[in-house]
């Protein structure tokens, strides 16, 4: 663009100073022989003016000088001479020179005022443009990418984001700076101590002046404001993780030393008297220990499933791997994990034939339903019942688990899914470790379902649903059946 | 007597085996490494092989791939829980049968003399199969429930033969597509969901108390029919 408006300026420079003088001399031979020679002076003032006004002061003066040699050789006695008779004439080159002096002065001056009104209004809109560029950025790297394209199209030079120098001094922190050095300029991006988090290096295509200096100033100004937006947004978002994440720790550390020890007392206490007292304990005592030893054992490895379980769903690695299922294949893997906690409680099955597959990640609807039934068995008497049941709604399948507990009352029942929440009911029944309904959750969630509470029939306990939304598998082709 | 060679680096579980395999009558090999698994496996041909999948020196995928070039006898992979890929990855590596960590003795025992009993007699693949109540003719392709005649479609039919070949033992889902449907069908695994819920409800087989068929999620199935 400026070298386009360069170029054609500079052509005006080289033809304007000959060409008007030569048109100028064209038109005054025509009008010769119907005007007194010092009036034609006055075409050849016209040129000059032009010239003066379209160019700059010296292109004005050599078109004085050939306008005036032109006027004295074509037009003045003796013609076609340069000798001078007249003092007219003489007067008539100074007017010329003069004419072309001052107006070629004075356009100058307007054009150089023009350019410079132009550039600053460019300046100005690229300031704008570069507030607003910087404005709509919400992370480093996009700011960072962004500023270095305004800084391209500001300087003309090339940017490009580098590798941050770890030896570079400290400066006031969440700032931006820039540091000029021979072959051009760094912009540092200070971090929260100081140190250089990010670098963009501007390759200078010509020496760097007080031009730069000034865009560069503003421009890291303005990136500093972003910068320093950006990076207090973060820390502070990064403060209220950093709570919510304590908060979780201190609960999963109290939920864990409490769950892994009771069962480990029981093992360590019953194992001990075995080896200690074996000789006055009888064959049925005996057998009891080993017993409570191996239940607790168990119990301790389903706690710890579920403590990698929440870590996966926790640190959101869960990939689904979908496949199809039906629920009887599902419910049967349950039921058998189930089997040794069930003990006296009875389990009655309902599910309506033909229901459609499943398209889900089996383990987890799995771990997901078996959670939900480990819950039920936890909170139903000994020789109490649950139910299951299974039915179609449309294109959602509902699981439903009662068991025949005391039940959830109707405002509670939004808490049941939340981590660590766990119901106090004296001593009669087991406190859980208020993971599983929670794990439940996510996975059924991450399924594209939902997990509830819903009222549960008279005589019933609480009836948790998993509701699961259904696919059409693709149908099978004629030969496949 | 036989041999039971045991590849896992943890002392305490191949103290815990050499003591519950040596009451039941089985004479034991111990390896703590793939290494030394291997040389023990060369060097001795046990009956039996059970490793774990976690060793030291050797990835147990790469351990079993090594292990099949020269030993042909049964193999039981002890998995986590939740590996399924891990588990048919080693199925389909050689392993016959698989062991959820942590485990009971009698799950084990019971693993055990599954593959034993099918090895013992896996150069006759059985030709039919009678618990009294279902009864299965290989060869004459027919099959009765009560004594009263069953009709099932041909690939229903292929799918029972299929599990009924390999009793007691895992049959993985990739298998049994590609054996009834082709291997262009390994992926297509609602195809076998479809037909192993037919065929339980032919065979009057509740899958919530599986008499004949077990599902193994995310692995397989596995005929669990005691013969008489």
């Amino acid at each position: 663009m400026t070298l386009q408006k360069l170029t054609r300026k500079d052509l005006l420079c080289f033809t304007l100073p000959w060409l008007t003088p030569l048109v100028a001399t064209g038109l005054a031979l025509l009008l010769a022989s119907v005007m007194p020679a010092a009036n034609l002076a006055l075409i050849y003032l016209a040129a000059v003016l032009v010239t003066a006004i379209s160019t700059r002061v010296w292109p004005a003066l050599v078109c004085a000088l050939l306008s005036f040699a032109a006027y004295n050789f074509f037009l003045t006695e003796p013609r076609y001479s340069l000798r001078m008779l007249h003092r007219e004439d003489a007067l008539t080159a100074a007017l010329l020179a003069m004419v072309a002096l001052i107006t070629g002065q004075m356009a100058g001056r307007l054009s150089e005022q023009v350019a410079a009104l132009r550039a600053s209004e460019r300046w100005n809109e690229q300031q704008m443009a570069c507030a607003r560029a910087l404005s709509v950025c919400v992370d480093r790297t996009t700011l960072i990418k962004a500023f270095a394209v305004q800084l391209e199209e500001t300087l003309d030079w090339y940017a490009r984001s580098v590798e941050p120098d770890a030896t570079t001094l400290s400066a006031s922190p969440r700032t931006v700076s820039w540091h000029e050095d021979p072959g051009g300029v760094n912009v540092l991006f200070h971090g929260s101590r100081g140190e250089a988090a990010n670098t963009i290096r501007l390759s200078a295509t010509e020496p760097t002046s007080a031009w730069h200096r000034e865009r560069l100033d503003v421009l890291v100004n303005l990136a500093s404001l972003a910068w320093g937006r950006i990076e207090l947004g973060e820390s502070l978002k990064q403060e209220t993780l950093d709570k919510e994440r304590e908060q979780l720790r201190s609960a999963l550390l109290s939920s864990v030393s409490h769950d892994l020890r009771t069962p480990l007392s029981t093992m360590i206490g019953s194992v001990s008297s075995l080896i200690d007292l074996s000789d006055s304990l009888d064959a049925s005592q005996r057998a009891e220990l080993l017993d409570n030893t191996l239940t607790e054992a168990r119990r301790l490895d389903r706690y710890i499933q579920k403590l990698l379980d929440m870590t996966r769903l926790g640190h959101g690695e869960l990939s689904l791997d979908r496949d199809w299922i039906g629920l009887d294949d599902l419910i049967s893997v349950v039921i058998r994990r189930s089997r040794p906690l069930l003990k006296d409680i009875e389990l009655k099955i309902d599910i309506p034939p033909d229901l459609p597959l499943l398209h889900v990640h089996p383990a987890l609807i799995e771990q997901a339903l078996f959670n939900v039934l480990e819950n039920a068995i936890r909170f139903s008497p000994a020789n109490g019942h649950i139910r299951l049941q299974a039915l179609q709604d449309d294109n959602w399948l509902h699981l439903d688990v009662s068991d025949s507990g005391p039940g959830i009352a109707p405002d509670k029942r939004a808490q049941v899914f939340d981590m660590f929440h766990t119901f106090s009911h004296g001593d009669q029944y087991a406190a859980g470790t208020g993971l599983g309904l929670a794990i439940c959750r996510s996975i059924v969630a991450a399924h594209g379902g939902r997990t509830s509470v819903e009222d549960s029939a008279p005589g019933d306990g609480a009836r948790v649903r998993i509701s699961l939304p259904l696919a059409t598998p693709t149908t099978m082709q004629e030969d496949d059946l | 007597m036989t041999h039971v060679l045991i590849i896992d680096d943890e002392p305490q579980i191949r103290r815990f085996l050499t003591i519950c395999l040596g009451s039941q009558g089985y004479q034991l090999l111990e390896a703590e490494d793939a290494r030394q698994g291997l040389q023990q496996a060369a060097l001795h041909q046990p009956d039996l092989v059970i490793m774990d999948l976690g060793l030291p020196d050797m990835d147990g995928q790469l351990l079993l791939q090594q292990m099949r070039e020269f030993y042909k006898g049964p193999v039981i992979v002890l998995s986590v829980r939740n590996g399924e890929k891990d588990k048919v990855l080693a199925l389909d590596n050689g392993a016959n049968d698989y062991v959820e960590k942590p485990f009971g003795a009698n799950e084990l025992l019971a693993r055990i003399r599954s593959v034993l009993r099918t090895f013992g007699d896996v150069a006759v693949p059985p030709t039919g199969y009678d618990d009294g109540y279902l009864r299965v003719d290989l060869l004459d392709r027919r099959v009765s429930l009560a004594g009263e005649d069953l009709h099932l479609s041909k690939k229903e039919f292929e799918l029972l033969r299929s599990l009924i070949a390999h009793p007691g033992r895992i049959v993985t889902q990739q298998q049994l597509l590609k054996e009834i449907w082709g291997p262009h069908h390994t992926h297509d695994t609602h195809y076998l969901r479809i037909f192993i819920g037919r065929l339980r409800s032919k065979l009057g087989d509740d899958p919530t108390a599986p008499r004949h068929i077990e599902t193994e999620s995310g692995v397989g199935y596995r005929f669990i029919g005691q013969a008489d």
